[in-house]
């Protein structure tokens, strides 16, 4: 089952050697730690670029779509896909 | 013919060309697996919801296996595999996805034609020799994609596109296929002439109705029969059932736009005027921003009408004057439309598509008689916003409202 959430969200993240990795994001008042990145893909949102990661945590199996704006420099939790 | 290079290598002196045909497996269905674990090794379809209406963009192996294809209704795919995991896909992905492995095929070669979304042709024959020859080359590029992108893909390696292409359809999924011009009478020959690249339904069923219902019969059948039922066509043909095939691999093929549409699926069969006047209005507006960003007007609207009973039809109109403006090709869509629809039967798809393009910077041109300039003073200005902002934040009043008349 795929949720639309379209929330903003925290996120700590690792810029390294020109890439960038979020590791942590808080959404509800809960810390959801990243085990992994499954997949990264980015796309324009008028003349400013978004980057979107796929990421999968310790806490359960759901999948959860954060996504990075360049045009204000913040971070949106976009969907959840829970296994149903 | 392989020689030792001067540091060792095998250097490939073969005086012929060495082509890759790179076929991603299962593309879009496959990048939803990789994306999402709890997918892995379950029937993935991407299309969209199978409650609505819509066809099947790509199925996973494991959804074929209910025999799920490629361009079957939702409907029938849920009928065939009713634990399926349906997903509407995500378009940005998969060619953001796409772009990236084009990347990476350029660092083994620069002669490199997109052919699809998830498909390319490679000139190798220059720089093969860097990997000890092409197969090594191309399990190291299936290496890659493997490590990097979690895909699977097929290749084909062979001395012309077409065997390239036809190679790497011989072994799916994650194969790697080798059809040199020798193999094609054991390989290619026995194949049903519909496998042929470039034989389409309507054509295979005229060669089955000649009797020609494989590659070789079609190969050896007499010249002059084929020149009477098909002209030049069926002569390429012929040389085509041979493996023939001296097309260049062209880094610039996929970018010579010939025509650029949009089309619509309604969500459920309309009679409603107003509808379809909006909807030709939004695909219009799609169309002539389209034609705008990529600096190019067209002469030529065409219109695509289908039916509740999935008859189709297209209507074009050429137009006095090239044109990058969605009020121009509106009115013409419009008119093709109502000339052509007597009322009934009901509408269950619209298109719209602009052709005869040329690049719309050399043709600069003032017009003094109406209010043209105006208009496209306009809608560049909306342009710019949408570029700045995003497509979202304009949007025609008469897209958000009925239409009154």
């Amino acid at each position: 089952m795929v949720t639309e959430i379209s929330e903003p969200v925290d996120v700590v993240a690792v810029f390294n050697r020109g890439r960038l990795e979020p590791a942590i994001f808080l959404w509800n008042k809960r810390r959801y730690r990243i085990r992994r990145v499954t997949n990264t893909w980015r796309d324009m949102e008028g003349q400013y670029r978004r980057h979107f990661f796929s990421v999968l945590v310790d806490s359960n199996n759901d999948l959860y779509e954060l996504c990075f704006r360049t045009r204000d420099l913040s971070w949106q939790l976009v969907k959840v896909y829970s296994d149903g | 013919m392989q020689i030792m290079g001067k540091n060792g290598r095998r250097v490939n002196m073969f005086s012929e060309r060495a082509i890759l045909h790179i076929d991603v497996n299962a593309f879009f269905a496959a990048v939803e697996q990789m994306t999402n674990p709890a997918y892995q090794g379950r029937p993935v379809i991407v299309g969209g919801d199978p409650n609505r209406r819509g066809v099947v963009s790509t199925a996973s192996y494991e959804a074929r296996q209910y025999g799920v294809r490629s361009g079957m209704s939702l409907w029938e795919a849920r009928r065939l595999c009713p634990n399926g995991i349906f997903l509407e896909g995500n378009p940005a992905r998969y060619l953001d996805i796409s772009l990236r492995l084009l990347r990476l095929y350029h660092s083994f070669t620069p002669l490199v034609e997109p052919f699809s979304i998830d498909e390319a042709f490679l000139d190798i024959t220059g720089s093969q020799h860097l990997f000890d020859g092409a197969v090594p080359m191309a399990q190291e590029i299936k290496r890659k994609i493997r490590q990097q992108f979690g895909l699977t893909v097929s290749v084909g390696i062979a001395p012309n596109k077409l065997l390239a292409k036809m190679a790497s359809d011989l072994q799916k999924p994650d194969g790697l296929v080798i059809l040199r011009k020798e193999d094609v009478p054991r390989l290619l020959w026995p194949l049903p002439v519909g496998k042929l690249y470039g034989v389409g339904e309507k054509m295979e069923k005229y060669l089955m109705d000649l009797g020609l219902t494989t590659i070789g019969a079609l190969a050896k059948a007499p010249p002059q029969l084929l020149r009477r039922y098909f002209g030049v066509v069926g002569e390429n043909l012929q040389l085509m059932a041979n493996g023939q095939d001296d097309s260049p691999v062209d880094p610039q093929a996929g970018l010579l736009v010939k025509s650029m549409g949009h089309e619509l699926t309604l969500p459920a069969d309309t009679d409603d005027p107003e509808l379809i006047k909006r909807t030709l209005l939004q695909l219009s507006d799609q169309v002539g921003r389209r034609l705008r960003r990529e600096g190019y007007q067209g002469r030529k609207v065409t219109v695509k009408i289908r039916h509740s009973d999935f008859s189709t039809i297209t209507r074009e109109q050429t137009l006095a004057e090239y044109t990058d403006l969605e009020e121009t090709i509106y009115a013409a869509a419009q008119q093709l439309f109502w000339q052509n629809w007597p009322g009934w039967p009901k509408i269950r798809l619209l298109g719209v598509s602009v052709s005869a393009l040329v690049n719309a910077r050399r043709l600069q041109q003032l017009s003094f008689f109406d209010d043209r300039e105006k208009i496209s003073r306009v809608t560049r200005a909306v342009d710019t916003i949408r570029d700045k902002y995003g497509d979202g934040v304009v949007v025609k009043a008469r897209l958000l409202l009925p239409v009154r008349s």
